[in-house]
């Protein structure tokens, strides 16, 4: 039994650090592919990029970890993006105006999703597709098609700015991450996302209201993805009706390596931290070396799979 | 003889349990015979026997003079061995004729033949006389009777010698119960053997010719129904030894702490009961008689259409479970692993779930109640579990069990509602949970067990309500009033 049980952890020890393993192997082969990776700057620019990934990912993670699904993320960030730098840019509102007024778009768009999705009991993955359509067309509708560009340097800041040595879209992420594992780990409502995405029926029988904790998970992503938009945004200097394309996939995989089970109810904060980390220094690296952006495609595709082979194998061993 | 199958000195034994034990049984060619018995008698595994589900551990299976030690799927079929199971396996989606000839469709090359197709299943539903339906229509229109003979003309569509029927009117009203037996009978006078397994006692009178009296893995008896009548029948049904004892509370029982006036609602109806402080009410009744469907209700997980619920002697009304669990109700329901647990989380994270609101202030845990918490319901269940960290999936079934009750432990509830607490788990688990069961009697909670396991609902319970068809159909007031044929008999739907 005693034996047993070590041989678990230290099978549970590799399956949970295989994947800081591969971090590290890529940034060694990275390193050694390219002299330029290893460097402070490059290093700086991959993190300041992963900070938008990292909060669309929590996004992700906490509507996945109910037992739901949203593949509209990306659709969803260009939206308050645009309705932000619209509103700054066309109407000329001050940012205190126009951002908060994104992330309550944010914070309905997500209840409304989230609310289809249980009200009529459909499968989330074609629900949220049909709602990207959705967002897309009215993204396109509100610039026109026309890019959005000339923010104030104040909103810039956001994500270009720095505290000390630290740029501000790290501290941002690294705030938000902090806050989303809190809530996962030490709250009433982080605990029944957990629980209902793992038994939705046993949940419902211990007396949460699974109804209410399904719904809200996808109103916290809906907001989680507004933040994101706004650090987007601002970090890009222009926004078009293209530029939130890619984070749904990016923020997918990113969890699905960080161990985020599509299943729901299976993942940690820490872990999507070196999922990010990862698509990141994947991003930056393969651009580094020269590689094409159609064989970038095809390995990110590839690792996605790999990550969601895993997770069954997974699951199924335990049975 | 001029039996078509029979069995002899059949043995198979599982872990802990003896399913058949030496059973020796012959069927006639013609026949439409009755296999009764109570809940865990045997009757299903004899089926799976004969249908090559399962393989006996010792006996022989003789079919049309030709001796196996144990059948295959493959060679049961090849036989005309069919059977019709209590849960149909059918898609919904498919038309009938899809569904009468899955799997092995009529062909022309690779090209299905689906003017075959529907003139075969037209002329097998004439024959049943089912010139309702059409091959055309889908499944899932149908009504439960019509998707029953759906599964008959499937079996018509192969050779079949041997029907056999597990509990094939569970779900059928009235009139296509009739139905079905026109259609059973018609196919014994084509010489098809008919083997009836039924819970009720009236049809076996109705259809069977011959009935077969399992108990406990063991064959009792084979009699000519017309040589027998329903008193003797339940008689040998029921009547062995207990072999377990049985912890037994002794508080006095207290005020009313729930009661139930005429609640109706899905699979339950005018069902009224209560419960007292320091008293534990057994729930008796055949499997599928109403009684899981009846505590959904009153936990307020299933909707009550009609009646009134009453707990400490005022009327609530019982929305969600939220609300009976703020009322003081537990609910532990029948099937740990769907409706319990949280298999991939924690044992303490399953454990303090229903308590989370209670230990947290302003939305965060109190780690250290928490912890206080899960550790000491551990401790007092003596859950094995290396630590609490462990993912509950891990332990045993018994232990599982345990972390369902100690989910409910922490909530410190008064009215606890057990559902087969004891199903699938090993002895000494079941002596603990008996245990508890009592202690929570003497501590003045109230207790409802429902139990299809005889000897433990009368070793345990202080009072038995027995439920037929979605209804209380009896009450055994007190502990010298229990008797095991009664509860047989309300439980088989006799005064």
């Amino acid at each position: 039994m005693k034996a047993q049980i070590q041989k678990r952890n230290i099978k549970n020890f590799l399956q949970n650090n295989v994947i800081l393993l591969f971090l590290l192997l890529l940034c060694i082969f990275f390193a050694v592919s390219s002299d330029k990776f290893l460097t402070a700057n490059n290093l700086f620019l991959v993190i300041r990029q992963v900070s938008v990934l990292g909060v669309a990912s929590l996004a992700a993670a906490i509507i996945t970890l109910s037992g739901g699904l949203d593949i509209s993320i990306g659709n969803q960030m260009t939206l308050y993006a645009l309705v932000a730098a619209h509103l700054m840019v066309n109407r000329k509102m001050s940012m205190a105006v126009a951002i908060p007024a994104a992330l309550c778009l944010s914070l309905v768009v997500g209840f409304i999703i989230g609310y289809v999705i249980n009200k009529f009991q459909i499968n989330p993955f074609v629900a949220t597709l049909a709602f990207s359509t959705v967002f897309s067309g009215i993204s396109f509708g509100i610039t026109g098609g026309y890019q959005i560009s000339h923010f104030s340097d104040a909103f810039k800041f956001i994500s270009q700015g720095y505290i000390g040595a630290v740029p501000m879209p790290v501290i941002l992420m690294l705030i938000i991450l902090i806050a989303g594992a809190f809530v996962l780990n030490k709250t009433c409502l982080g605990r029944y996302i957990y629980s209902v995405g793992g038994n939705e029926e046993a949940s419902r029988l211990s007396g949460i209201n699974t109804q209410k904790i399904k719904v809200g998970a996808y109103v916290a992503g809906g907001f989680l993805a507004g933040i994101a938009a706004i650090m987007m945004a601002a970090r890009l200097n222009s926004v078009s009706t293209t530029c939130g394309d890619g984070y749904t996939f990016d923020a997918m995989t990113a969890i699905m390596l960080g161990g985020v089970s599509v299943r729901g109810g299976k993942g940690k904060v820490s872990g999507i931290l070196i999922g990010i980390l990862i698509i990141g220094v994947l991003n930056n690296g393969l651009t580094l070396i020269g590689v094409e952006s159609f064989i970038q495609n095809i390995v990110k595709g590839l690792i996605m799979l790999a990550a969601i082979c895993s997770d069954s194998v997974i699951y199924r061993k335990r049975g | 003889m001029n039996d078509f199958i029979s069995v002899k000195g059949i043995t198979k034994t599982y872990p802990g349990v003896r399913a058949l034990d030496d059973v020796s049984v012959g069927f006639a060619r013609g026949e439409i015979h009755a296999i009764i018995g109570e809940n865990g008698a045997g009757k299903s595994t004899l089926m799976k026997v004969l249908s090559g589900a399962i393989q006996p551990d010792q006996g022989t299976i003789t079919v049309e003079g030709h001796e196996y030690n144990g059948l295959t799927p493959r060679q049961s079929l090849d036989l005309g061995i069919q059977v019709i199971y209590q849960e149909l396996n059918q898609i919904g989606n498919l038309s009938v004729m899809d569904n009468v000839f899955i799997g092995s469709p009529p062909h022309k090359g690779i090209l299905v033949d689906f003017k075959t197709m529907e003139a075969e299943t037209r002329r097998i539903l004439d024959q049943l006389g089912m010139g309702a339906i059409s091959p055309r229509d889908t499944v899932a229109s149908l009504t439960p009777g019509y998707q029953q003979m759906v599964e008959i003309a499937k079996a018509l569509t192969k050779k079949v010698k041997l029907l056999i029927l597990d509990e094939p009117t569970s779900a059928l009203s009235t009139g296509e119960a009739d139905t079905l037996f026109e259609v059973v009978e018609k196919l014994s006078r084509k010489g098809v053997t008919i083997l009836f397994i039924s819970h009720r006692l009236e049809e076996i009178f109705r259809i069977a010719s011959r009935v077969t009296v399992m108990r406990d893995g063991k064959m009792i008896t084979t009699r000519k129904v017309s040589e027998i009548d329903r008193t003797e029948l339940i008689n040998l049904m029921v009547g062995r030894d207990f072999n377990e004892v049985f912890p037994v509370s002794h508080a006095c029982p207290g005020e009313t702490l729930l009661e139930v006036k005429h609640i109706s609602g899905p699979r339950f109806h005018d069902v009224s009961l209560y419960v007292r402080r320091g008293e534990i009410l057994g729930l008796a009744g055949l499997v599928g008689a109403g009684r899981t469907e009846t505590m959904l209700g009153i936990f307020g997980a299933a909707r009550i259409t009609s009646g009134e619920v009453w707990i400490k002697g005022k009327q609530k009304i019982m929305k969600s479970p939220q609300d009976s669990i703020r009322h003081g109700v537990a609910f532990l329901p029948e099937n740990r692993k769907t409706q319990g647990l949280i298999l991939s989380l924690p044992v303490k994270n399953n454990i303090d779930l229903p308590s989370l609101k209670r230990l947290s202030r302003w939305f965060v845990i109190d780690k250290k109640a928490d912890d206080r918490l899960v550790e000491k319901s551990i401790e007092e269940l003596a859950i094995k579990t290396p630590s609490k960290d462990q993912v509950v999936v891990n332990l045993s079934g018994g232990n599982q069990q345990k972390v369902v009750v100690a989910k409910w432990m922490g909530m410190e509830s008064d009215i606890l509602i057990f559902d087969e607490p004891t199903k699938g788990i090993d002895v000494s688990s079941k002596q603990e949970i008996y245990n508890l069961l009592c202690q929570l009697a003497e501590k003045g909670k109230a207790v409802i067990l429902v139990s299809s396991d005889m000897e433990e609902i009368m070793g345990v319970s202080d009072r038995i309500a027995v439920f037929y068809e979605g209804t209380v159909w009896g009450e055994l007031k007190s502990r010298d009033e229990f008797d095991e044929k009664k509860i047989m008999q309300y439980a088989s739907g006799i005064k």
